[in-house]
């Protein structure tokens, strides 16, 4: 130690800037290394998780391995803030660059430029492999001003679609010691995320696909079209999930920000697939009904987004119903009314968005056949009572659409009209929500779906047939208030559909078809 | 069992002791009255000969599983030792017991007046009916004695109805009442239930709106989840036992209150029931009476047409409408809108008039050779979906179809 020059004394404290995630919101940390002439040791604080205390092994044998010393002094690495807790492997690579540019090996090239931050996770040999969340990151980043951010090469495509940040990807722990020995060149492209949008089919597979249930696909259409969720009901094998999946290609195409905005969900769940680093499309989850309530809705120690939250934007098809957990069930209620998600544990609360169309499809009875003129329903009538009364009311009364789904003879199916692409069906869609984003500006609600009971008083116009056969049917239906309230919403999104401004009594009858009828077939 | 007395009890204190003995025990009634021949012989007895009777091994009194008549063997110990501390009691002490109730609670002795005189056809008769309905004993009285004067017809089927059995049990039972006659069922699940609950919205002028023969004691709501039509006929109906209060359901009461509900109509009506069934127990019990079996026919092939196409080719009579029924049973029917709202075909005209609507009309049509799902109808009627589901909406709000099983819609006939 008394042999170092002064200059070189100065040289032991370097600080990388970097990024942690607590869901989606991020939360500065700068990685602090500290190198002194002292029995040697590497030791991590502040509030690290154990993937971020094994990181000084990954860190230890990246460094050997590139070529790079690994002094025998005492070395200390501060994550500050000393009281957030830090999660992940995603800071590797900038405690190795912070370690780097203590020991003297590295100099930050910036040149009063503004640093560059770093986030990354490094295997033993050196590469930096991709991280969850890196779009997130990147937006967080860029919000505090951050001019540039080294990061693995995997993750460039979701960070360059942050506008006015500077995207430095790195495959090695050389390479970013190039950038920032450099201050940073040879930036990533921006990525022209609107060409890929219009390049990129809404989805696979086409309504025309489907053969025949064109009183179900009309539902469809109107639930799309108002954002209203859905219920099936129907035996095995007539198409509940086949017409399911064709919904997300009938919904208005995603736009540049919504298509961020789903890509940033799934890039913290750490779903986004190698080889596509963008969701460019809407997304279609159909978590198996033994998921769990944090699955579905989100949560475990590290709140990660469920099931709701990944179907943010896109379609959630739940299908056997009556058979998730009832605690899962009871948790759909919050998102489907908020629209997003909010998860408390006792240092962290976090929001995911959960915008999403519950399509939610059961059997007509436990065995599958009630109402099946082929088979017989063996069903004992308490099982049907329990099957049926799994859903709340509360849940229920979220849900606008009540449909049922017939199986199609075979000789129906050859004999049906050959039937409209998803193209087709989705300019009808796309029509009528611009109406409903007209009508309803100002509102803070975009479609039908949400209008609340005042929304509707003012917004829910009806010819004085439509008043009195909506009459009529609360008191020959015993529709409750609230059933009443949901024939009016999709009322008014077939009269959006029809180009209607008020709503004809023939909207208001369409409407009623598709009425939540309570314990009907059976008392 | 030396408190018991030894010299004769009266007549309506031994009737509710038999009675109360026999809730706890399958067949006691029907050994003692097989003992002593006639039942007036039967009340003559001592109370100490009922226990010496009682203790008898093998024949006395006694099932052959001992009390048993199914349920656990927790269930069957219950029971025994209810019967036993019955038993104990003896006659005057059981009967103030009985009577120690509500208002609205009422006793009634084989022996007494106001004791249903059908009864009295069956050969082990209910020593007592254990009787509520309305708020006081004078109100149970009244509409017990108008039971006497008034037609009853019961109308049993199965618990899990399809829903054209449905239909015709709302269908059968408020035309009836509207008709006149009093419905009696057993305020089961499905087509008792349906029946029972169309007798009393029909708003007929009946007291009591029907009857409900229950397989528990009258204070028992059950099944539960029919505990609000269960307050709805203690409110407007009556409803009787011959099981004491509180006595729990148990499988052996059941068959045992098809025959109380066989006896007390003129005739049975049955909708919808599997080959072997608790409808076509009460539908045997009515025929042994001679009680006129009327079945609602059903579906070739189907489970639940199994009992009613089974009697219908043992000589039951066809009911297809109220009118049969009231044929078959001798009540004169009141003409059409008093026991029928008239037919489809009446109403179109009104319905097509009020809506000028042609596409109302043609689903209406094709709705009147078979039951059709909306793309059925669609093809059928060359309309697009959404006017076909608008169409059925309407017809559905006018109570002229109402949707089905398999997302079928149905036409709906008075």
């Amino acid at each position: 130690m008394s042999g170092l020059p002064a200059d070189e004394e100065a040289e032991v404290l370097a600080r990388i800037a970097s990024e942690a995630l607590s869901g989606l919101q991020g939360h500065s940390v700068v990685v602090e290394a500290d190198v002194v002439a002292a029995a040697p040791a590497f030791s991590v604080v502040g509030l690290p998780d154990a993937a971020v205390q094994e990181s000084r092994e990954r860190v230890r044998a990246a460094i050997v391995n590139s070529s790079y010393e690994f002094p025998s002094r005492r070395i200390t690495v501060n994550l500050a803030p000393a009281d957030l807790r830090k999660e992940g492997p995603s800071f590797d690579l900038p405690i190795a660059l912070a370690f780097l540019l203590a020991t003297g090996q590295v100099k930050d090239g910036s040149d009063g430029r503004g640093p560059l931050a770093a986030v990354g996770e490094l295997g033993l040999d050196g590469t930096v492999r991709p991280v969850a969340g890196a779009l997130a990151v990147a937006q967080s980043l860029r919000a505090r001003g951050v001019r540039g951010l080294v990061l693995p090469a995997g993750n460039a495509a979701e960070a360059a679609l942050v506008p006015e940040l500077e995207v430095y990807p790195a495959a090695t722990l050389a390479e970013a010691v190039a950038q920032i020995e450099a201050g940073g060149c040879g930036a990533a492209p921006p990525v022209d995320l609107d060409a890929l949008l219009a390049a990129t089919p809404p989805s696979d597979a086409d309504f025309s696909d489907i053969v025949g249930q064109d009183g179900v696909k009309r539902a469809l259409e109107i639930a799309v079209a108002g954002a209203h969720n859905v219920l099936m009901t129907g035996p095995p094998g007539a198409g509940k999930t086949m017409l399911a999946r064709r919904l997300p290609g009938i919904m208005p195409p995603l736009t540049r920000d919504e298509a961020v905005e789903i890509t940033r969900v799934h890039s913290v769940a750490g779903l986004l697939p190698p080889g596509e680093p963008l969701v460019v499309r809407r997304p279609f989850r159909a978590p198996h009904h033994t998921i769990s309530s944090p699955g579905l809705v989100g949560g475990g120690g590290t709140p990660r987004p469920g099931e709701v939250s990944l179907a943010h934007l896109g379609v959630l098809f739940l299908d056997e119903f009556p058979e998730y957990r009832l605690s899962a069930l009871e948790g759909l209620r919050q998102p489907l009314e908020d629209g997003e998600v909010t998860i408390s544990r006792r240092l962290v609360s976090v929001t995911y968005p959960a915008r999403l169309m519950l399509v939610a499809a059961m059997n007509p009875c436990p065995c599958g056949f009630a109402g099946d003129p082929g088979r017989e329903c063996v069903c004992p009538a308490f099982r049907l009572n329990q099957y049926r009364s799994r859903l709340s009311g509360p849940l229920l009364d979220r849900i606008d659409l009540r449909l049922d789904v017939p199986r199609v003879p075979p000789r129906d199916r050859r004999a049906s009209r050959p039937s409209e692409s998803s193209a087709d069906v989705r300019a009808r869609v796309v029509a009528a929500r611009v109406r409903q984003v007209a009508r309803l500006a100002g509102t803070g609600v975009y479609a039908n779906a949400h209008m609340t009971s005042r929304h509707l008083r003012r917004y829910c116009r009806l010819e004085p047939a439509a008043t009195a056969k909506l009459d009529r049917a609360y008191d020959q239906m015993r529709l409750s208030a609230r059933a009443a309230d949901r024939v009016v919403k999709v009322a008014r999104t077939i009269a959006d559909l029809a180009g209607a401004e008020v709503i004809s009594a023939a909207h208001l009858a369409e409407s009623l078809s598709y009425r939540d009828r309570g314990g009907e077939p059976g008392e | 069992m030396s408190p018991v007395s030894e010299r004769p009890a009266g007549a309506r204190a031994m009737c509710v002791w038999l009675g109360t003995l026999a809730s706890w025990r399958p067949g006691f009634i029907g050994r003692l009255v097989r003992e002593h021949r006639t039942m007036a012989g039967l009340l003559q007895c001592s109370p100490g000969e009922i226990v010496a009777f009682a203790a008898r091994p093998g024949r006395g009194g006694r099932a052959p599983s001992d009390g048993g008549g199914g349920g656990t063997p927790a269930e069957r110990r219950s029971d025994a030792q209810h019967f036993v501390a019955v038993l104990r009691e003896g006659p005057e002490a059981c009967l103030s017991r009985a009577e120690r109730r509500p208002p609205g609670d009422v006793v009634v002795a084989w022996s007494e007046a106001l004791y249903p005189d059908q009864l009295r056809d069956l050969g082990d008769p209910p020593l007592c009916l254990f009787v509520r309905g309305g708020a006081d004993g004078a109100t149970v009285r009244a509409r017990l004695s108008a039971v006497a004067d008034t037609p009853l017809v019961a109308v049993v089927g199965t618990r899990r109805p399809s829903s054209y059995g449905q239909d015709m049990a709302r269908l059968l039972g408020g035309g009836l009442a509207r008709a006149g006659v009093v419905v009696v069922s057993g305020l089961a699940l499905g087509i008792d239930a349906v029946a029972q609950r169309a007798a009393i919205e029909a708003e007929a002028p009946l007291s009591p709106a029907t009857v409900a023969v229950l397989g528990c004691g009258a204070d028992v709501a059950y099944p539960r989840s029919n505990a609000h039509l269960y307050a709805r006929v203690g409110a407007s109906g009556l409803i009787v036992s011959e099981f004491t209060w509180a006595v729990p359901a148990r499988s052996w009461r059941f068959p045992a209150r098809n025959r109380v509900m066989a006896a007390l109509g003129r005739g049975v009506v049955l909708v919808e029931g599997a080959e072997r069934s608790g409808a076509r127990i009460t539908a045997g019990h009515a025929a042994d009476l001679g009680r006129d079996v009327l079945c609602v026919p059903g579906e070739a092939g189907r489970k639940l047409s199994q009992a009613p196409n089974r009697l219908l080719d043992d000589g039951a009579r066809v009911c297809e409408s109220v009118a049969d029924v009231l044929k078959v049973i001798g009540v004169a029917d009141a003409g059409p809108g008093a026991g029928s709202r008239g037919s489809a075909g009446g109403l179109l005209p009104a319905l097509i008039l009020d809506h000028g609507s042609a596409s109302v009309r043609d689903v209406l049509e094709a709705l009147q050779e078979a039951s059709l799902t909306i793309d059925e109808l669609a093809a059928r009627c060359g309309l697009p979906v959404a006017k076909v589901a608008a169409a059925v909406s309407d017809l559905e709000v006018e109570g002229l179809a109402r949707r089905v099983e398999g997302g079928r819609y149905r036409l709906l006939r008075a």
